[in-house]
């Protein structure tokens, strides 16, 4: 059962052929066998989960099905609050914090559609980090090698999916923390529009550039769990009023006719991440035509923009505990927050005055006479742990810079953006690459993402390891 | 990057913001004077009278993608 994508399990609980208790049960079982080699949970909340998962039955009995995730077992990254239960953000600061006293906004959304909460999920400290590193909580590892990082900062949301205990996750980007496991392990992770999923409830990185979004094992998948939760919220002011289509519906059409082109100078790849992008583009051209290549000479520029921003407004909220409770942090999330003490205000000013003239300008030329923009969504093969420490003096910018220079920029344009898997790397580990659409383009990016993963061949198996067997 | 930079972090961290740093102040200014470069030189000549944050969501509305609708 727990190999079925979240689409099937959804149909098949609506069909009567499975009960949401043996789903949740069997999801609960694999979480629990899971958790010594991915750490991906901080809780497993298994008697709350069979209590929703007994509800949904009774609910379907009584002839009510909630939505299109009725009875479906999903998990999130514990940075969104849950009424009665504490959020530690993956942080010692806030391990003893009182209980929320309400739901997030989405988590009452994917409730409303009738979706099971197993429970939270590992995260970097306070959604800042690229790799899954928790020295607080341990390391969050990668379901397709336990010596690999999972990636993060929704390195929790990555493994649970991928390692089979859950159909479906909720994580969080700023700079690329949803994007980044799902490229390392092998899954659709979608970073919508800035403003396409209300952030109420969301402990935040950076106002102006977080994201909530799905984190899913198909592009279906992941399009049923937007659909669930994008649209306008009186919580967050943030939240634009744009229509939400049915993504899923969409899915067999919204990228056809697509004309799409490729970033033309990405900077250094290592050999096989070129290599697996040449395959990608290869796919692309037998589904959609010649694939244009496109200068943005401002990519590097929007990093730099973008991470003013992230760097101001994290120690914005952080500047007090890290007064009187500076040793509680790890020292990469300290460390790479203090800059953001220290840079003039002119300078966050001028990347918040000038973003979205510097989106037009990126709508007019670079997607000029493309729907979607395609780039690789890390440059380098998976890390193992080592590689990627970040707790080590002098560890943090280099690990950062390297893991995140291609996902950054397009969190400054405020840009939908869906990583896809393309294949593996030289160590049998997955590559992805992102997709980047005009704004409120989702519906077209997961349709091309699932018409380009079947063009690759790209299927996989969750389990412990997680294995393509495409 | 000058030392002085390095002393100004290291003077705001203790007198502007009553924070101890962990990454040591050479790191820091290494990063803020990388930041500061990147966005100056891109911005300074860029800047107009007519531009202000607010313009972001409204461009972003206002180039929604068609399939969208």
């Amino acid at each position: 059962m727990l190999e079925l994508s979240l689409a099937e399990l959804a149909t098949a609980i609506r069909c009567g052929a499975v009960t949401s208790t043996q789903a949740t049960e069997a999801a609960l079982a694999r979480a629990a066998a899971a958790q010594p080699l991915t750490n991906a949970f901080v809780a497993i909340m298994a008697e709350r989960a069979l209590a929703q998962a007994a509800a949904r039955d009774a609910e379907q009995r009584a002839g009510r099905l909630r939505g299109p995730l009725h009875g479906v077992p999903l998990a999130h990254k514990d940075c969104f609050e849950r009424a009665g239960v504490a959020m530690s953000v993956g942080s010692k600061l806030l391990a003893d914090a009182p209980p929320a006293s309400t739901d997030a906004t989405v988590l009452a959304k994917l409730e409303q559609a009738g979706a099971v909460d197993l429970g939270r999920l590992n995260m970097n400290e306070f959604v800042a980090g690229p790799t899954g590193q928790n020295p607080h909580l341990g390391d969050c590892r990668n379901a397709w090698d336990s010596e690999r990082v999972s990636g993060g900062s929704s390195s929790g949301s990555g493994s649970a999916v991928a390692a089979g205990a859950v159909f479906g996750a909720l994580g969080s980007d700023t700079g690329g923390s949803i994007r980044l496991p799902a490229a390392m392990q092998g899954l659709f992770g979608l970073k919508p529009t800035y403003g396409r999923v209300s952030r109420a409830g969301c402990f935040p990185r950076a106002h102006s550039l977080d994201c909530v979004g799905p984190m899913a094992r198909t592009a279906e998948d992941a399009a049923l769990l937007l659909a669930a939760i994008a649209g306008p919220d009186r919580r967050d002011p943030t939240a634009l009023d744009a229509p939400v289509p049915d993504y899923a519906a969409r899915l067999a059409s919204a990228a056809a006719g697509s004309r799409l082109a490729v970033l033309d100078d990405p900077g250094p790849l290592e050999a096989d991440i070129a290599a697996r992008m040449d395959d990608l583009l290869r796919a692309a051209t037998a589904l959609h035509g010649t694939v244009a290549r496109r200068a943005f000479p401002h990519f590097a520029g929007c990093d730099a923009l973008g991470d003013v921003l992230s760097k101001v407004e994290a120690s914005t909220l952080h500047g007090h505990w890290m007064a009187t409770r500076g040793q509680d942090y790890s020292t990469a999330v300290h460390s790479r927050t203090e800059p953001g003490l220290h840079i003039p205000a002119q300078r966050y000013l001028e990347a918040l005055t000038l973003r979205g003239r510097f989106l037009q300008d990126f709508l007019d030329t670079v997607m000029a006479a493309a729907d979607v923009l395609i780039c690789p969504a890390i440059p380098i093969a998976t890390p193992t742990r080592a590689e990627a420490d970040m707790e080590g003096a002098g560890r943090v910018f280099p690990v950062v810079a390297a893991l995140t220079r291609l996902t950054r920029p397009f969190s400054y344009l405020g840009l939908p953006v869906l990583t896809v898997p393309i294949g593996l790397d030289r160590n049998a580990m997955p590559v992805g690459a992102q997709l980047i659409g005009r704004p409120f383009g989702e519906a077209r990016l997961l349709s091309l993402g699932a018409r380009l993963a079947a063009e690759l061949g790209w299927s996989f198996r969750p389990g412990l390891p997680a294995r393509c067997i495409g | 990057m000058s030392g002085d930079l390095v002393r100004l972090v290291e003077t705001s961290l203790r007198d502007l913001h009553g924070i101890t740093s962990r990454a040591g102040a050479s790191a820091v200014a290494a990063e803020v004077f990388r930041l500061n470069t990147a966005v100056r030189d891109l911005a300074r000549p860029a800047i107009r009278f007519g531009d202000q944050p607010a313009d972001f969501p409204a461009v972003l509305l206002g180039n929604a993608d068609p399939a969208n609708a």
